[in-house]
């Protein structure tokens, strides 16, 4: 499948990757080189394959799911995470202004 | 043209666990903003998610109460998608294989019972809480703070078949989810508080068509009565376009409470490619034999079947059952109490009206109050036995209800039993007798209204503790009457 | 001797008797470091202070109380910069995380801690692990200490360089399609990739979680030994954690192959193998061979695809992955930001280099609308056909050999033009983590006077295997004891 400038940019937007003219152009090549290389699994027979699920050690026959116990056990130090902040007010995370909102 | 509505909700509950879906962090949260976070609900890099076991059997118990199937194995996915209050800008969800599928949730609409279908349950985490600045919402303010407190909430999505027909049906559907929830001990459940949230579906379609016409989303519903209201704006809505001979375009509309009217979100007409996969960061979720016999025997008889059983086994009138099933805790305090004494009406009668008329002054629940069904039980007992009048009991009922004390030891002690015992009381009849001559007078001479005023004499000689009609008796012997 | 330049075992004793002490240990690495990093350039960070500090401590506790055997007590480490430190600069050589600074310990940093290992800094990478050459790192160009102008393969290229240098006695490296093994074969030591879930990845900053495992690159097989069994515990905080317990790995460092069944996969024997490599790996076989080992060819014909799937599914989850990486919550922010949806375009333009963008974008392509069935879903549906072929396999045989890469290392520079002639020299490596399987690789040779690497490859859980047959290769071999003429 070929891959165009509008699949390029697309994708690019849905990752929220600001790309110029060039890199449009240079990744819309390198993107269908890949993909051309890529494309060969189409000939693969699937017909009954499941897609392949991580289990753990036992397998899908005898696997649990790691769960845990519902206690709460607060982190010590949430400051730190606060520290990391590029731009924090009033100890929240500040934003430029939100034009599409998503309710 | 005659149009008929086609509604479908999607209900978000928070789930009633100690801690959030995904990590530890407390799950009830503080109000300092950025208080109750972690690596892992913060989305920091390198960070895991490890599933909430409670979570899990909640979601399980109510999928069995709403009748579906269980999926032994299912997957939890990412949900890709940017925006701040989603630290990871994925949402960690379950899309192609749910927990549960295909249930039903019966509901009553003006007398008829009708089966809304349930699509699906599934859980998943919650995103944080944005506060806007330089304007009252969203729209026109001049940047944002996020507030991830609440992210990594356990969160369970209900989905029903666009089987609801009105939006009167689509609050019907609403309350009754939100009794069982509840009951369930699954979740609060209330949407003014935000706990439950719930988005509608709707579209209309010619009478008599099978195709669906569009939908369109409808956000924004705060109260049960907010469901209605915003369901009928938009029926008004589409029919009015409709019969203008516009086309219905799909839409994501937001209640306004003040105006009752449906606005359109803010550019929002292209959906969301959310790039669903299997999240690789957790195993399937697998219910085994033990968690499904676990739930079942949690799962606690339903509303419906309690107010069914109400009024065959203990004979309440309907009112009276309803009034007593609306909250878990007071029909099953009513049922403790019935077991130690044989007396439902009198017991229910207690309950729904001067118990409640105290719960409701101190906006509090029976458990927060020192009643027990024994103490409930034991005054109803002394009432039955003539110890104390009904007046009297109204104010004990409040004593023990604040006080914890029996309702035994507080007549003792305040003296206000009422006194039934003859020989006790023939002294203060003899007194009045002897103080109020004309009165007796008056009754020897065939006027009964003067026997009032000597009970009443009586009554106030006693302090209010006389048995009215012992004391008729007695001066009905005495004056030979 | 100058102590840097001992393997872990071989300190261990003497720090345990006093013959030395942590804090020399330390001074010595750092003073190795100070000469040659200027050249080498392996790491984004170094924790001297820290370091000298943890020493005087492990040195004023001595006497240690120490079960019997080797300890890696006061042993230096250094680790690849994308596994979290608390409260140390972690970047994943990325501009975008270019001063974020860990909330917490990555659980393997934890282990090495307790263990009583002494971090010696942060080693240089391929942002976010993407790339075999770590030449796509934002800050330097690590060089290969056998020869400045070569790459030291990657994404784990500072972590071998460091190694194969004695700037470390040893480091943690992550391995997510070869990036353990293919820098430890360029760079002459040896590189352990375990089994999927043997290792937590709690605190491993994410590329592709069905993929990525950590290990130990070292300078012999009993160092790889002793911090395997440092580091393969079950973590509760990683659900893809394996809940099994772990046997002594140093129980399997015996010199013993007889009846060692060997398979050769012939698709990874082909064209596209440098002759010279074919040939050093060849003489590695025929040794085991001589030793009482089973060699016969296999082939796996569906190993033709595994590049292909490779390169869908682990964009695919990098793209998911590496989305938080947005500038509101950490990490490096643009300062274009009229409005949220411009931050963002700006902040990842500005953050990631042109490798990470170009597989953020297959990725997302990957997993779009309309093409998730016939990419992702296919991938990795031909990913259960990879494993259950090789789940046959090892029916017949105990353990496979492959040389590690089709090249030694090459140079700077010369594939960053063509990223999918990059992609290819993964070939041997990549579909090992696809299937889950642990490989190991180890010093097998020279190649014009560059290290070629074996590839050792067997079934789950069973990296006991390959420990003795690496160990009893290593105890015929002396390529591991040489060094680079630095």
């Amino acid at each position: 499948m070929a891959v165009t400038k509008k699949d390029t940019e697309y994708a690019a937007s849905l990752a929220r990757l600001g790309l110029s003219e060039e890199e449009k152009e240079l990744f819309t090549g390198q993107l269908n080189d890949i993909l051309g290389y890529i494309d060969a699994i189409n000939s693969v027979d699937t017909k009954d394959v499941l897609p392949a699920v991580f289990y753990g050690p036992g397998g899908a026959k005898a696997f649990s799911t790691p769960m845990r116990e519902d206690a709460a056990v607060p982190f010590k130090e949430p400051k730190k995470i606060l520290g990391a902040a590029p731009r924090l007010e009033d100890n929240m995370f500040r934003v430029p202004k939100i034009l599409d909102p998503e309710e | 043209m005659n149009y008929e509505t086609v509604i479908g909700l999607e209900t978000h509950a928070q789930l009633l666990t100690e801690s959030k879906m995904f990590c530890s962090c407390c799950a009830k949260f503080g109000n300092s903003p950025n208080s109750n976070i972690c690596p892992v609900c913060t989305g920091q890099p390198g960070s895991l998610p490890v599933m909430n076991k409670k979570a899990v059997e909640l979601a399980v118990m109510t999928a069995l109460a709403l009748n579906c199937r269980i999926n032994t194995e299912s997957i939890f996915a990412r949900k890709n998608y940017f925006y701040p209050d989603l630290p990871k800008d994925y949402q960690i969800s379950q899309f192609e294989r749910p927990l549960a599928e295909n249930g039903y949730l019966e509901i009553e609409v003006n007398g008829r019972r009708r089966k809304i279908g349930i699509t699906r349950v599934h859980l998943e985490e919650d995103a944080g809480k944005l506060v806007h600045k330089g304007s009252a919402g969203i729209k026109g303010a001049d940047y944002s703070l996020v507030d991830l407190n609440r992210t990594g909430t356990p969160l369970m999505e209900i989905v029903s078949e666009p089987d609801i027909r009105s939006p009167e049906e689509a609050r019907i559907f609403m309350e009754e989810l939100a009794h069982i929830l509840r009951y369930l001990e699954v979740c609060d459940a209330k949407l003014e508080e935000g706990s439950i949230r719930c988005d509608a579906n709707l579209s209309l379609r010619p009478a008599g068509e099978k195709k669906l016409g569009t939908k369109t989303e409808v956000k924004n519903m705060n109260s049960f009565k907010a469901v209605q209201k915003a369901l009928e704006a938009e029926v008004k809505r589409q029919t009015q376009m409709l019969t203008d001979g516009a086309k219905i375009t799909q839409a994501t509309l937001l209640f306004d409470e003040a105006t009752g009217l449906v606005s359109q979100m803010r550019s929002k007409e292209h959906s969301h490619d959310y790039r669903y996969f299997p999240d690789p960061d957790l195993l399937p979720l697998k219910i085994t034999l033990e968690m499904l016999e676990k739930a079942k025997g949690s799962l606690t008889e339903l509303p419906i079947d309690k107010f069914k059983r109400f009024v065959s086994d203990y004979g309440l009138p309907p009112s009276d059952a309803e009034t007593l099933v609306a909250l878990k805790e007071m029909a099953d305090f009513f049922e403790r109490t019935a077991l130690l004494l044989s007396e439902p009406k009198l017991i229910a009668n207690w309950l729904i009206s001067d118990i409640s008329a105290y719960l409701n002054a101190k906006g509090t629940v029976i458990s927060g109050t020192k009643l027990t069904p024994e103490l409930l039980s034991g005054m109803i007992r002394l009432i039955k036995d003539g110890t104390i009048g009904g007046k009297t009991a109204k104010d004990i009922v409040v004593r023990i209800l604040e006080t914890g004390k029996s309702a035994k030891e507080l007549v003792e002690s305040s003296g206000a039993t009422q006194i039934s015992d003859e020989s006790a009381l023939l002294g203060i009849v003899n007194t009045v007798i002897s103080e109020n001559a004309p009165s007796v007078e008056a009754f020897t001479s065939g006027k009964d209204a003067a026997l009032k005023f000597l009970i009443g004499q009586a009554m106030k000689l006693s302090k209010g503790r006389a048995n009215p009609q012992v004391l008729e008796g007695l001066f009905k012997k005495q004056l030979r009457r | 001797m100058e102590l840097n330049t001992l393997a872990a075992h071989e300190l261990a004793e003497k720090l345990k008797d006093k013959e030395i002490s942590c804090t020399e240990l330390i001074e010595a690495v750092y003073k190795r470091i100070e000469a040659v990093e200027p050249e080498i350039n392996a790491f984004n960070t170094l924790t001297k202070e820290l370091a000298l500090k943890k020493a005087k401590e492990l040195d004023d506790s001595r006497p240690w109380a120490l079960n019997p055997g080797p300890s890696l007590r006061g042993i230096p480490i250094a680790i690849k910069d994308n596994m979290c430190t608390d409260g140390i600069r972690t970047t994943c050589s990325s501009k975008i995380l270019e001063n974020y600074v860990p909330p917490y310990n990555a659980t393997v940093v934890d282990l090495v801690l307790e263990a009583g290992m002494i971090p010696v800094g942060k080693t240089n990478l391929d942002e976010f692990a993407m790339g075999s050459s770590t030449e796509n790192s934002a800050y330097k160009t690590t060089k290969n200490p056998w020869d400045l102008k070569k790459v030291p393969g990657g994404s784990s290229g500072g972590a071998a360089a460091s190694v194969a240098a004695d700037e470390t006695i040893l480091s943690l490296g992550s391995d997510t399609g070869g990036s353990i093994r293919q820098p430890a074969s360029f760079c002459g030591v040896t590189g352990l990739k375990p089994t999927y879930g043997r290792v937590s990845r709690y605190g491993l900053i994410a590329f592709a979680s069905s993929l990525d495992q950590i290990g130990p690159i070292t300078k012999d097989v009993t160092d790889a030994a002793l911090l395997m069994n440092i580091l393969a515990k079950h973590d509760p905080k990683d659900s893809t954690s394996a809940n099994i317990p772990s046997p002594d790995y140093t129980k399997s460092l015996v010199r013993d192959v007889k009846g060692l069944k060997i398979g050769l996969p012939k698709e990874l024997f082909g064209e596209g193998i440098d002759g010279n490599i074919k040939k050093s790996v060849m003489e590695a076989v025929e040794i085991f061979e001589k030793l009482g080992a089973k060699v016969k060819e296999i082939s796996l014909p569906s190993f033709k695809h595994a590049l292909a799937v490779y390169y869908i599914i682990a964009p695919a989850e990098a793209s998911s992955n590496l989305a938080r990486y947005d500038g509101v919550h950490y990490g490096r922010r643009s300062d274009k930001e009229k409005d949220l949806m411009e931050m963002y375009l700006n902040t990842r333009r500005e953050g990631f280099g042109p490798e990470v963008k170009r597989r953020i974008m297959i990725g997302t392509y990957a997993l779009s609308s309309g093409y998730y069935d016939a990419y992702y879903l296919k991938a990795q549906k031909i990913r259960t056909i990879i494993k259950e072929d090789l789940e046959k396999t090892f029916g017949d045989v105990d353990v496979m050999m492959t040389p590690t890469t089709p090249t030694a290392a090459f140079g700077i520079g010369e594939k960053t033009s063509d990223p999918l002639s990059m992609y290819l020299s993964d070939i041997a490596t990549i579909p090992v983590n696809l299937a889950g399987i642990p490989a190991i690789s180890v010093p097998c040779g020279f190649d014009k006077g560059l290290p070629v690497g074996l590839q050792i490859i067997g079934r789950p859980f069973d990296e006991g295997t390959l420990f003795r047959a690496a160990y009893t290769f290593e105890s015929e071999t002396d390529f591991h004891k040489r060094k680079p003429a630095l």
